[in-house]
């Protein structure tokens, strides 16, 4: 039975209606006489709280208010990857062409166009038994995505009776039939829809051990994270944080990114839109766009939709993972959603816990990172696929001390702090490499080891020794002065330096410089390592330091990131000779002029 | 020494003194034409400077009024245009004034009262004008007889152009159905109607 | 204000209220429900008593009504004519509260404006539709700097000239004036509209007066197709007001006293820049907020931060130095210079240049304080070098006179100045093809 009830109360997005007993939790509703959607969050008695996901704007009390039956879901099914939805799978191009370059209000659109058809192959037969989350066949959604067509998880074990032969089909086609064990007959489509606050249920879960490779040097390079696992990037207004969520979205080897705009601003869903399409995928020579779908909600949307956009991409993820595809999810920016949450509690007068978030804040942060993972899907054949998520952390006053960020670091494994000073003078990614961590080094080592070069985990950790010095030594340098340390350390410091120039920034505007290969990552490290242990040995030979950094290699060092492509890794190996014929000329300089 | 060697030497010294004495003279020559030079140069970058300026000043000053000038003549056509809106709305008013006998008006007061009661309730008090206060209460009553509603006609006229102003029993709501402010609220749209009216016969 | 016995009211339509002596003010429902309605009253509920007041509810939104003769005009914090003209006769009612700009349909901004200030068009590229807000502190220059940049801001290779809406949110009448005047001195108070809201006048008003502002300005940018520039000023003025509030309805609050909802008004607000689709205008934001005690951290200039598109911040340094305009470089960002310079745009080598110029600086600044201990005599011949790149850094290129208009070239040049006081080997950050082109230093 569907509820119908009537408006009692308005204030902002929250809405209170009566006569609403049949109603469930988390039931999508229409809300006034201009069908608003809504969903419901909390009942007491016949009393629905509804948060509307739209302006209400005009609603008043006594308009009706009547239930669907379903919890909010988002429709899963070929013609998702390359849209651009709100936070409740509206498409955002069909929204404008129904009310204009401003978003009006009540439209209703359908997530993918039902009409499209596509050339469906099956991969069963008649007679095949198929379980929930089995593969039916499968069709091309763009050149870069083969998608499989799944069986609903919830449904039961069954046989199919008859399926179609490989052909031309829209989504609403009736593509097989099964029954099931107690003679239940069963229609399959396309598609299925998914109620987006309950995960998709899967087989097993794996350990991460296979690194997601962004081409980021700092990331892949000191901080990795793994494919099915957890990251936040937290910091302050200015530090980068969504440029390097981009970069992580454009260059990541995996299969689909879904990328979530949640509370951030207009011009940089409209700069990935531009952009995207343009750029390359540097593994398949195919537009990005043919592997991303877009979740925005931006600030000035109604923040409702705002909480929902998490879960809607995080569903939408989920279901490419079961098709045993390696997605990436990065959500810009959890602190918005968090507000969002914070809105609606004050709404409804709830009593509130730190800073006014409600106290349910830390246990809904831990779901949505629960929801990652490597898996084993349900159904047959036998296949795996992960979810990484990537949430941007945006604390107050770049503090890290503050509600989100505390609790978001109890349930996240890689943490790339963003720091102020950092960004202020220009270094960026501003990803500070004292305070960041990695849950992952061990755990992925075996990869590099196995596929770049079995030096990596050394060569990454004599190189980051010089950065730690450095810090230490710092302190000594800002007391009393350059002069006061010897040469030895003096050379720790210009060494850090050249890995802070030459490695850890990156200029993601950079035609070359934005995405560098794990080859050239670790022969870049090897090269600046190879420096120190050369300008050491000079020393001990009694070369003065002034000399040393009068070299002209350190130039030509610093300028190999984007003077180099991936492609022409060999003129590193170049680099390398000159490097070692610098030290050598240099030490015959010395000898004759003594 | 010798008188001769003397002489030589003081011619010597004379004529070293002489050059040294022309050479000083002719380098002070040099450096007040120098300075002379430079002064005059630095003249002239200040004069250059002084022109400069002023001009600038004075492009400034003509943007200056050429914007305030055209700003103004602009301003003085909003305010006649807005004496001609107000005139046309006076004699508008004057004209619906004596307008009451016309059968639209009595439409147009029956659906005021119908729309009273439907809004505020069916117990309600509803005042108008002297001149139109049979009309309404003739109304009232024809309207009373149809529902269920007891409505209320007040003696105390008010001082309006036409139409009924109602107000619920308790007092704590009311209805403003005036001519008056019917045309208040619609006046945005009738001036600009108007203001299109006289612009086009301007053209 | 809590109105009792309402049955139709609706959620954020538009009431007037009528006190006991005849006195009209407006404001607007905030919630409604169970026969009482809670009101927002514009200006203030001072000499509101509880018995006697009438509350008329308008059936409808709040508007402000636009045309082309708003241009030359001057009102108040809520739209009303405030120059002694008559009401401006209206092409369209817009409701002052817009709608969310559909992502898809904006179009992403590229285009340079040249502002003829070397510190924002070398280092602070500001293009068309961005919103870059000032962050300042009280007594400094930022309405100085506003105004400068209203008067010259041109885009290059156009004749094109900016429509400003200026909003005066709260400010002393001596500010709103300075910048009437400024653009009155130039001849662009003919393509100006103004909106002032005073210090004196009712708090609440200010919530309205950035809306109505924009409304404006979006109508001139996207009905007529004008380039508008929108100055803000000052939303802090415009914070406090919706804390106020906040604290009269007793919501939890969040950061400060803050309500919890001070991004999303604030992105509202601030959202309400950029360019469409298909489209000729744009509305450039540039709002100006003081921090209070030049804190930058706290809640207004960092949700603030969080929003626009960069931010130029104002330095006390260097405003205590005599150094106008005082930007801290360090502390200031343009986050669409990427997309608004470079080949085709602006110079191939401006984006570098600038990066360049920001690394020499930060190097400068580091220096100074080692040498602050260890004297200069402590310093390596390089560290020496970056100090006097520094010092020439704000006295040739930071520093300029108000009336000053600098072009993209002579801006780029002085940049280069500055480098040519660097050894070659130390420029990490400009391609060797534009150092070869470029570079004036020895080589």
């Amino acid at each position: 039975m569907v509820a119908k009830g009537r408006i009692v109360w308005v204030s902002g997005p929250a809405v209170k209606a009566d006569g609403m007993s049949s109603v469930k939790m988390y039931e999508t509703v229409e809300v006034g006489d201009s069908k608003l959607i809504g969903e419901v969050i909390r009942l007491t008695g016949d009393v629905a709280f509804i948060q509307v996901y739209e302006s209400t704007s005009g609603l008043k009390p006594g308009e009706d208010v009547s239930g669907t039956g379903q919890p909010l879901s988002v429709l899963l099914g070929p013609g998702i990857i390359g849209r651009i939805y709100d936070g409740i799978q509206r498409p955002l191009d069909d929204i404008a062409e129904k009310s204009g370059a401003f978003i009006g209000r009540g439209i209703t659109t359908t997530p993918v166009d039902m009409k499209k058809k596509y050339t469906f192959t099956p991969s069963v037969k008649k007679g095949d038994t198929i379980l929930g989350g089995s593969i039916l066949g499968a069709v091309e959604e763009t050149p870069l995505l083969t998608h499989k067509i799944l069986v609903p998880p919830n449904y039961p074990e069954a046989t199919i009776t008859e399926i179609v032969k490989e052909g031309e089909y829209d989504l609403e086609h009736i593509i097989g039939q099964a029954s099931s064990k107690n003679g239940d007959k069963i229609e399959l489509k396309m598609y299925h829809k998914w109620p987006v606050r309950k995960p998709r249920p899967y087989l097993e879960r794996f350990d991460p051990t296979v690194p997601l490779v962004t081409g980021q040097r700092i990331i892949d390079t000191y901080f990795p994270i793994a494919k099915g696992g957890t990251g936040a990037i937290p910091g302050g207004f200015g530090t980068g944080k969504t440029v390097t969520l981009h970069q992580i979205a454009k260059w990541a080897d995996s299969k689909v990114v879904v990328y979530i705009g949640c509370g951030e601003r207009g011009n940089e869903m409209t700069e990935v839109l531009v952009e995207f399409p343009h750029l390359i995928d540097p593994r398949s020579q195919r537009p990005l766009m043919e592997r991303t779908v877009l979740v925005a909600n931006t600030s000035n949307m109604p923040v409702a939709a705002r909480e929902a956009s998490i879960y809607t991409g995080v569903t939408m993820a989920e279901y490419y993972r079961d098709m045993g595809y390696d997605v990436v999810l990065v959500a810009d920016s959890t602190s918005r959603w968090a507000e969002a949450l914070r809105e609606m509690s004050g709404r409804l007068e709830e009593m509130p816990a730190e800073e006014g978030y409600p106290s349910y804040l830390a246990s809904r942060l831990a779901e949505f990172y629960e929801r990652a993972g490597r898996i084993r899907a349900l159904g047959s054949p036998d296949r795996s696929g992960s979810v990484t998520l990537v949430g941007a952390v945006s604390p107050s006053g770049a503090d890290f001390t503050e509600p989100v960020t505390t609790h978001t670091i109890r349930f996240i494994k890689t943490f790339w702090a963003l720091d102020t000073r950092l960004a202020y003078s220009r270094h960026y990614p501003s990803i500070n490499w004292m305070q960041s961590y990695s849950g992952y080094l061990e755990d992925i080592s075996k990869w590099w080891k196995e596929n770049v070069s079995p030096d990596w985990y050394d060569l990454r950790a004599e190189s980051y020794h010089i950065l730690q010095r450095e810090d230490t030594l710092k302190e000594i340098v800002r007391l009393l002065g350059p002069e006061a340390l010897p040469d030895e350390e003096k050379l720790v410091l210009e060494v850090a330096r050249m890995l802070k120039i030459g490695i850890l920034q990156q200029n993601s505007f950079d035609k070359v410089d934005t995405y560098c290969g794990p080859a050239k990552q670790l022969k870049l490290v090897r090269l600046m390592v190879m420096f120190y242990k050369e300008a050491q040995k000079a020393l001990k030979e009694g070369k003065s330091l002034a000399d040393i950094r009068a070299l002209p290699i350190i130039t030509t060092l610093l300028k190999a990131k984007f003077e180099v492509t991936d492609e022409e890794i060999s003129k590193l190996e170049e680099i390398e000779k000159q490097l070692s014929d610098s030290f050598k000329g240099n030490i015959e300089e010395v000898k004759v002029s003594v | 020494m010798s008188s001769n060697s003397l002489e030589r030497t003081i011619d010597k010294v004379l004529s070293q003194k002489e050059s040294a004495l022309i050479s000083e003279i002719e380098s002070a020559l040099q450096n007040s034409l120098k300075n002379l030079e430079s002064s005059k140069s630095s003249l002239q970058v200040e004069y250059d400077n002084i022109i400069e300026s002023s001009k600038k000043q004075a492009e400034n000053l003509k943007r200056q009024i050429i914007g305030s000038s055209t700003l103004n003549a602009r301003n003085k056509e909003l305010v006649i245009i807005e004496s001609a809106i107000d005139e046309i709305f006076d004699k508008a008013k004057e004209k619906l004034s004596k307008s009451n006998n016309e059968k639209n008006y009595e439409r147009l007061l029956t659906r005021m009262i119908q729309d009273s009661t439907t809004k505020l309730g069916s117990e309600i008090i509803i005042q108008c004008n002297k001149t139109d206060l049979s009309l309404v209460k003739k109304l009232v009553s024809q309207e009373a007889s149809n529902k269920k509603s007891k409505i209320t006609v007040s003696d105390e006229a008010v001082d309006i152009i036409g139409g009924i102003k109602a107000v619920s029993v308790d007092g704590t709501m009311s209805l403003d159905n005036t001519l008056d402010s019917n045309i208040e609220s619609l006046k945005p749209l009738i001036r600009k109607e108007i203001v299109q009216l006289l612009r086009g016969e301007n053209k | 204000m809590i109105v009792d016995g309402v049955t139709k009211a609706s959620f954020d339509e538009l009431v007037e209220i009528e006190t006991n002596d005849g006195e009209r003010r407006l404001g607007k429902v905030l919630e409604v429900g169970s026969g009482k309605a809670v009101v927002q009253v514009f200006e203030g509920t001072t000499g509101l008593a509880i018995t006697g007041t009438r509350v008329k509810f308008l059936g409808k939104t709040m508007v402000m009504p636009v045309s082309q003769e708003l241009l030359g005009r001057v009102f108040d914090g809520l739209g009303r004519p405030n120059d002694g003209l008559p009401d401006p006769v209206a092409d369209k009612f817009l409701d002052v509260n817009g709608e969310p700009m559909n992502p898809q349909s904006r179009e992403y901004p590229t285009s340079f404006i040249q502002t003829g200030v070397s510190v924002i068009d070398g280092m602070l590229t500001l293009v068309r539709g961005q919103k870059l807000p000032i962050f300042s502190g009280s007594g400094m220059s930022h309405n100085i700097l506003a105004a400068q940049i209203a008067r010259q801001a041109t885009v290059v290779g156009t004749n094109e000239d900016f429509a400003v809406v200026f909003a005066a949110i709260g400010v002393q009448y001596s500010e709103a004036q300075y910048f009437k005047r400024s653009l009155e001195e130039s001849g662009a108070l003919k393509r100006s509209v103004l909106f002032v809201n005073l210090a004196d006048d009712p708090a609440i008003e200010r919530i309205i007066t950035p809306r109505v502002a924009l409304t404006v300005a979006e109508y001139l940018a996207f009905d007529l197709g004008m380039h508008v520039l929108a100055i803000l000023t000052d939303m802090t003025n415009y914070a406090e007001a919706l804390r106020e509030i906040s604290a009269a309805r007793e919501e939890v609050p969040g950061r400060k006293g803050y309500p919890g909802y001070l991004y999303t008004d604030l992105a509202n607000n601030y959202e309400r820049a950029g360019r469409i689709k298909g489209k000729n205008g744009s509305v450039t934001q540039m709002p100006i907020l003081s921090m209070p005690a030049d804190d930058i951290t706290h809640p207004i200039p960092d949700l603030t931060g969080y929003i626009t598109e960069g931010q130029v911040v104002l330095g006390r340094d260097l405003f205590r130095k005599g150094i106008y305009p005082p930007v801290n470089v360090m502390m200031s960002l343009s986050r669409l210079m990427k997309d608004g310079v470079g080949e085709g745009k602006t110079r191939s080598d401006h984006m570098e240049v600038g990066n360049q110029l920001y690394d020499a600086y930060s190097r400068a600044q580091e220096v100074r304080a080692l040498a602050e201990i260890v004297g200069k005599a402590g310093l390596t011949g390089v560290d020496l070098k970056y100090l006097d790149a520094g010092d020439s850094f704000e006295t040739h290129f930071l520093k300029q006179s108000p009336d000053e208009n600098r072009n993209l070239d002579e801006t780029l040049s002085r940049a280069w100045d500055i480098l040519a006081t660097l050894p070659e080997g130390e420029l990490t950050k400009i391609k060797d093809k534009h150092i070869q082109q470029y570079y004036k230093g020895n080589k």
